[in-house]
């Protein structure tokens, strides 16, 4: 069965983009965690 | 007068424009997601307007604790909780609806008696050129917004890459996975900008907060607004 894609710019893009921002997401949970902590 | 007033101005002219825009929308559609946007815009607009002030006229206990209440306490909470209204059940979206609510009186009463001194926006960390919330004196006060801004950070963004990857799974709707990803995108900045300022980082909330608000207003756009899209798109095909 054929699998429809996007235009390849957003094939490659929006995978880093996802992961970029998770990885934006923990990174925000720990600083928020640093400052919790040190109050 | 501080210049960089104007930075936050121009967040509350763009946030005014995005919540009377999806209030609109609300009006045609009835869709509660849209409605609690709009409401969110709102707060976030009110947050930039409230330091505007401060940096134009200085000093004044009811803005700061319309700022605090509005832009540092709600405004993520209530963005989040449309995302909410448009991913979970029903059931559940009004029952988090409920807490949400009581939970914003309770922070409004918190706010509105808690005791001020501007002094407090003075620190080793801060310059007191912007608004921040060393000048709440009372215990307790800013103990409350990393609760409700976990809840709306997590909700807003967690829902936008959740739909953004529903929809890249099934390579459908690009134009919403574009919104979504930028709706993302905007959403954690004022979050990072609001925890840089409490590392003291200059003109970082305020910064954060216009950069989000343009962010946010285009991924809405583009998520609303079909991409054309090219034949030759589909054509590569991959066997499953």
């Amino acid at each position: 069965m054929a699998r429809k894609q996007y235009p390849p710019f957003y094939e490659k893009a929006i995978p880093i983009a996802l992961v970029i921002i998770g990885l934006l997401v923990v990174a925000l949970l720990v600083i928020i965690g640093i400052v919790f902590s040190s109050q | 007068m501080n210049p960089i007033a104007f930075i936050p101005l121009t967040s509350a002219v763009i946030s005014l424009v995005f919540s009377v825009f999806v209030f609109r929308r609300y009006l045609e559609k009835h869709h509660t997601h849209n409605l609690l946007w709009s409401i969110g815009m709102l707060f976030y607009a009110i947050g930039g307007a409230c330091e505007a002030f401060y940096g134009f006229l200085g000093w004044n206990p009811l803005v700061f604790r319309l700022w605090y209440l509005f832009g540092a306490l709600l405004v993520a909470a209530w963005l989040g909780q449309g995302t909410v209204y448009l991913l979970a059940k029903p059931r559940l979206a009004n029952i988090l609806m409920v807490v949400l609510a009581l939970g914003s009186l309770f922070g409004a009463y918190r706010v509105f008696t808690a005791q001020l001194d501007p002094a407090g926006m003075i620190s080793s960390l801060h310059t007191g050129s912007e608004l921040s919330g060393g000048a709440i004196q009372t215990p307790g006060v800013r103990m409350l917004t990393p609760f409700f801004n976990l809840y709306g950070t997590l909700a807003l963004v967690g829902g936008a890459l959740y739909s953004a990857f529903l929809f890249f799974r099934k390579r459908v709707l690009l134009h919403r996975v574009v919104g979504n990803v930028l709706i993302a995108t905007g959403a954690i900045l004022p979050a990072f900008g609001g925890a840089f300022s409490r590392f003291g980082i200059p003109g970082a909330l305020y910064i954060s907060e216009l950069l989000g608000a343009i962010i946010l207003f285009i991924g809405f756009l583009r998520a609303t607004s079909p991409m054309p899209v090219q034949k030759a798109a589909a054509l590569p095909t991959v066997s499953s």
